[in-house]
């Protein structure tokens, strides 16, 4: 059997854009490049970046005369003439702006828009990609891409979350090939079990349209057919892996115990929960310090509720971190707390996994499924938290056992390990 | 023609640096040396050289008619004597015209009077012992940091033997109060309580460069007539030093204004009269009753201090070491602990508060705490309990 051919659409991507999804989507690739051949497509990548195995393409690299002779060679049945608002949006906030609505509608046989160069430039300029008009970026990327993507010769496409959907199902539409989507995370869990607006749209319209959807995790898979009406039959939840990293013990200034949490400042990562866990567990031990890593919009009222509880001098905040510092910190903690509302996956707790550091996390989350030996509570249960930190900080035993199934527990969790099953999806849906 | 006492206060802050998380229990040094050494040195040119200058020359030109009292912190000596010992010298020379009290002061510019007395006395006694030693007298009457006042804190200043407590002659948060005479608090007998004269005082340190002002431009010599024109035993008045030069720039004719000020009040047949001269020599007209806590701050309250749960909590701490501080008998770890008291680090938590060196009030907290969790790691290894 020849080997596969996959067309594979990404927003973010290192080493220009380094969010958890450009991780997830660069290990995956890279793992799946040893075995299929592999063509990526993403708003904005670096030029000078060569990666071995498969061939990165950014918008911001693509010439107009590249995407100007597609214009004229094809026409396809378009899926949607999208109708939508200017949002200012960021996707890491649980903030949607304006309710702008997409409606999806069959109106016949449609050309293809036409592109015109200022559209291109959209991927060009020095912009984080997700300031200014997400939404047009959005589906200029989608209208770009297609015609990047029908110059190659693929036999699957792959997207990756909600920005790369309708590009996605475009594609789809213009070649008949199958349609994977991967959910790394939802608006369930940036925005909570009410969340509706066009980006839960086009979420639910884009895995509609996917012949599989790979949710991060089992937990992530109920809310696609839970929360999104997904038929359950084609998800197939595959966990991510995590690329080893350099690990080294530092040396603590310190006495107490170190604890972590280590995330973005939002509602989603229930820092909340983990300052209420913070003042149970100092009520019990004074032999325990805790540290809040990152920044969010949460950042202030956390600290003022942190001076509230009284707990100002055990409870650190240090603000956002390189991944320089982030090291120099896991190095010297001694547990990991992730008491995330809802996880789609939560790679930041293997990440800890490798650095020998016990973790406590929230069933919220699909690393859970991954770290058996962790301990876990439900995110909203600060008190069973608060005792699994009070347990691991004075039973050395406890405190090795965990760590010690840790150990094992990210063993299994490899980007390889990840890509072979994404290929068995991938021969499932082009029935090889 | 009027009795008229003149106070000033000096004080400057010690700023801490960005002390983030990873400096605690490892870097045991929280001030920023340097911008407080440049902030020093920039205001002492502006205003403190110029001011002490000016107030020398004046004391000349009235052959010693024109006195005044000065409350200088022992932070802000401190700081002179590490950067710029030519200030302390400038002092001594103030001091040796024989016209200049030296106040008493909690010398960390602390609020140990409202969340330990026994802090509130030590700071006190170290203070006199430094002016004593630097100036060779001994203070008498006491301006508490921001002003702060109640009948409970003068009966603690009586109980120290001081013979005299200035304070802010607010009429809202005082019972049985007029303008222009001293009084005793409640229970207390032998230290007078003298009341600053908030308007005119405000007259001179706020409103004066105010172009909104009806009295604007106020001319020397009217304000040297309504300070002979005033009612009752003294009037009182009482600003920062940094008023001279600092908050109101040479350039708005500050210096010119208070020579030609001071120089027609003495013209006039006006009297004036150091802190002591007034205790001693006024008598106490009646009771005059301050149950809450009054500041001469803007609302008059210490809700600049202790408005906010970073405040309230920053405070609580820092207070909550005194025991095992003293425990651990360490001199440099009580000094350390000592001017983390400062009001200063407090005010720069208020969320409204634009005279800070930091980002924000967040910011200042964050840094605060995390030097106070250091200095807590450094008093527990220090009295054996880690």
């Amino acid at each position: 059997m020849s080997r596969l051919k996959v067309l594979t659409l990404g927003w973010e991507f290192p080493p220009l854009v380094n969010g958890g999804l450009g991780i997830a989507c660069l290990g995956l690739s890279k793992a799946l490049a040893k075995k299929v051949d592999l063509r990526v497509i993403v708003p904005k990548a670096d030029p000078s970046a060569q990666f071995d195995g498969f061939q990165l393409t950014g918008l911001n690299n693509v010439s107009y005369q590249e995407v100007e002779q597609v214009d004229k060679r094809y026409s396809y049945e378009s899926f949607a003439m999208v109708e939508r608002a200017p949002i200012d949006l960021d996707p890491y906030t649980t903030i949607e702006g304006s309710t702008g609505t997409v409606r999806f509608t069959k109106e016949g046989r449609l050309t293809f828009a036409k592109t015109h160069e200022s559209d291109l430039q959209l991927f060009k300029t020095k912009e984080d990609l997700y300031a200014g008009d997400l939404a047009l970026k959005v589906i200029q990327f989608s209208k770009i891409a297609v015609k990047v993507a029908m110059q190659q010769d693929f036999d699957v496409v792959h997207a990756h979350d909600w920005m790369t959907y309708l590009a996605g199902v475009e594609v789809k539409r213009a070649t008949g090939k199958p349609l994977v989507v991967h959910l790394h995370a939802s608006q369930f869990d940036r925005a909570g079990a009410d969340a509706r607006g066009w980006i839960y749209d086009i979420e639910k319209y884009g895995m509609e349209q996917a012949d599989a959807v790979i949710p991060v995790s089992k937990y992530t898979g109920t809310i696609a057919s839970g929360h999104y009406a997904i038929d359950p039959h084609k998800i197939f939840p595959i966990h991510n892996g995590a690329d080893p990293v350099e690990v080294f013990k530092g040396k603590k200034k310190f006495p107490e115990k170190l604890v972590l949490f280590l995330g973005r400042l939002t509602a989603q990562k229930g820092p909340e929960f983990f300052l209420q866990i913070a003042a149970k567990v100092l009520e019990q031990t004074q032999d325990v310090r805790f540290v809040m890593a990152g920044t969010g919009e949460k950042l202030r009222q956390l600290i003022e509720t942190g001076a509230f509880h009284g707990v100002g001098d055990k409870f650190h905040f240090t603000g956002f971190l390189n991944k320089a510092k982030v090291n120099e910190l896991l190095s010297i903690t001694d547990i990991y707390c992730m008491p995330s509302v809802s996880e789609p996956f939560g790679l930041s707790a293997l990440e800890a996994a490798q650095f020998n550091i016990p973790a406590v996390i929230s069933k919220q989350s699909g690393v859970a499924e991954v770290m058996k030996g962790a301990l876990k509570a439900d995110f909203w249960d600060v008190n069973k938290m608060a005792e699994h930190i009070v347990n691991l900080s004075s039973d050395p035993e406890l405190y090795k056992r965990v760590a010690e199934e840790s150990a094992e527990d990210i063993k299994a969790s490899t980007w390889d390990a990840a890509a072979d099953k994404v290929i068995r999806v991938y021969e499932h849906v082009c029935n090889r | 023609m009027s009795n008229i006492s003149l106070t000033f206060i000096a004080h400057q802050p010690n700023r801490l640096i960005h002390y983030d998380f990873f400096k605690i229990g490892e870097h045991a040094f929280y001030e920023d040396d340097n911008m407080n050494a440049r902030v020093l040195s920039t205001v002492a040119e502006r205003s403190y050289f110029p001011a002490i200058r000016l107030m020398k020359q004046l004391i000349e030109l009235t052959e010693g008619k024109f006195r005044f009292g000065i409350a200088l912190s022992g932070v802000i000596l401190e700081q002179a004597m590490y950067h710029r010992p030519d200030l302390i010298t400038a002092y001594k020379d103030l001091a040796e015209t024989g016209c200049v009290e030296f106040l008493a002061m909690p010398y960390y510019n602390s609020l140990a009077s409202v969340y330990s007395q026994q802090e509130f006395a030590e700071q006190i006694q170290e203070h006199c012992e430094l002016i004593e030693k630097l100036f060779d007298v001994k203070p008498q009457v006491l301006i508490n940091t921001g002003m702060l006042y109640s009948n409970a804190i003068a009966a603690q200043v009586e109980s120290l033997g001081l013979k005299g407590i200035i304070a802010d002659g607010n009429p809202a948060m005082l019972k049985g109060f007029m303008p222009n005479e001293v009084f005793l608090a409640p229970w207390v007998y032998n230290t007078t309580t003298i009341f600053r004269n908030r308007e005119l005082s405000n007259d001179l340190a706020v409103l004066r460069t105010n172009p909104e002002w009806s009295e604007y431009p106020l001319a020397p010599t009217t304000f040297a007539d309504w300070l002979t024109k005033q009612p009752g035993s003294v009037t009182s008045i009482s600003m920062d030093f940094e008023t001279l030069g600092e908050r109101q720039s040479d350039s708005t004719g500050v210096f010119e204004f208070w020579r030609n000020m001071i120089l027609a009040a003495v013209e006039y047949g006006n009297r004036f009269m150091t802190p002591s001269e007034v205790v001693s020599e006024i008598k106490p007209i009646a009771v005059c009753d301050c149950h809450h806590e009054t500041t001469c701050s803007t609302f008059g309250t210490m809700s600049h201090w202790v408005d906010n749960v970073m405040q309230q909590e920053a405070i609580s701490k820092i207070y909550k070491l005194e025991k095992s501080v003293k425990a651990a008998n360490n001199k440099d770890l009580t000094h350390v602990w000592r001017k983390l008291q400062s009001a200063d680090h407090f005010q720069y938590m208020q969320k409204e508060n634009s005279f800070t060196p930091y980002a924000s009030a967040f910011d200042a907290y964050i840094y605060y705490m995390n030097a106070l969790a250091d200095l807590q790691i450094r008093v527990k290894r220090e009295s054996g309990e880690a």
